[in-house]
């Protein structure tokens, strides 16, 4: 299974997401209803996601896995609506930097 | 406004009648590029550490989907089946149902291969353009819009991606690295945590994902825990 393939299948699922309402069936009604029943999906993927990606560095490079939590802690602090995304990445990166090289 | 006035004050036709870009696409996505490159320079960066560069830009324009991209690399560097990460990708994109509902009026007049091939540029940065507009009803007038911002930020992440990837070799493979995946996940949350059931939500995912499954079975439970969570406390908050 290549990287490519991967994103290209991901492509796939998500074109049926994005054309589905507009080419097949255009009713905000049901939209709306889909919408609404998958509100908190997204946040909590992205929960998910940040805990199995945490433990993923922290298996990678040997680092206790604190360290990145710390780290990701910063991140979330110094995460603002509509803030450049650049500005967290950057404060965690540091974090995490300092926190290793202990 | 009329289709005629708009291309006379909106419009920029090339020298040769090339195609024609909209200028107040380019003034609203520009800002958003600022943004969006940084992001895109990252998942460079990481997909070069983890020797996935060439795939991961190929694969880029198909996808069209930050977060959804890094989600899905993160997966695959975790070890993920293919339908675990499937899955969590429509999971992820699933806000594009709701945008397309809201878009579908300014396609519903749209010529067949418009209707069939823009829909790919439905993001987060296109609809919230898009809909802070209310001078798109024209036809004409809002495909040149649609496909100016849409490409316009294609190219910008792509370039970006890139310029990530080859920059990717002389960055040392450094714990500030390896925590980026994370990191971004961490930077979309942080500002939903004020809204309650969203930080219900994320608290039920991040406890679910903490049980010991394979790597894609946790995203998947702890996406599914956390929404059904999410979609409780906001009830529980409306009585």
């Amino acid at each position: 299974m290549t990287t490519f393939a991967v994103l290209a299948a991901g492509g796939a699922v998500t074109w049926l997401l994005r054309a589905a309402l507009i080419v097949a069936m255009p009713s905000t009604a049901v939209a709306d209803r889909i919408a609404a029943a998958l509100r908190y999906a997204a946040p909590a993927a992205f929960a998910s996601l940040a805990v199995t990606s945490l433990t993923a560095a922290s298996h990678d490079t040997g680092d206790a896995v604190w360290r990145y939590a710390i780290a990701a802690a910063v991140t979330a602090l110094t995460a603002r609506p509509g803030r450049n995304l650049a500005i967290p990445l950057l404060a965690g990166a540091a974090t995490v930097t300092v926190l290793t090289s202990f | 406004m009329t289709a005629d006035s708009n291309v006379a004050t909106t419009g920029a036709r090339g020298h040769r009648g090339g195609p024609r870009l909209d200028r107040d696409a380019l003034r609203d996505v520009a800002p958003l590029l600022v943004a969006l490159a940084p992001f895109a320079a990252v998942i460079g960066v990481q997909s070069s550490a983890d020797g996935r560069a060439a795939g991961s830009l190929a694969g880029t324009l198909v996808l069209y989907a930050g977060s959804a991209q890094v989600s899905a690399l993160s997966l695959v560097h975790q070890g993920a089946g293919l339908v675990s990460i499937l899955a969590a990708v429509a999971l992820i994109n699933a806000r594009f149902v709701a945008y397309s509902a809201a878009l579908a009026p300014y396609f519903a007049r749209q010529p067949a291969w418009f209707r069939w091939l823009a829909p790919h540029f439905v993001i987060d940065q296109t609809y919230a353009v898009v809909t802070a507009r209310n001078d798109l009803s024209d036809a004409a007038r809002f495909r040149r819009y649609w496909l100016t911002g849409g490409v316009v930020i294609a190219v910008v992440w792509l370039a970006a991606m890139t310029g990530g990837a080859l920059l990717g070799p002389v960055v040392p493979h450094a714990p500030a690295i390896a925590l980026m995946p994370a990191a971004i996940f961490v930077a979309f949350l942080a500002p939903t945590l004020t809204h309650r059931p969203s930080a219900v939500a994320v608290a039920t995912g991040v406890l679910a994902a903490l049980v010991p499954l394979p790597a894609g079975s946790r995203v998947l439970l702890g996406t599914a825990a956390g929404a059904i969570a999410g979609l409780l406390a906001a009830k529980a908050v409306r009585r």
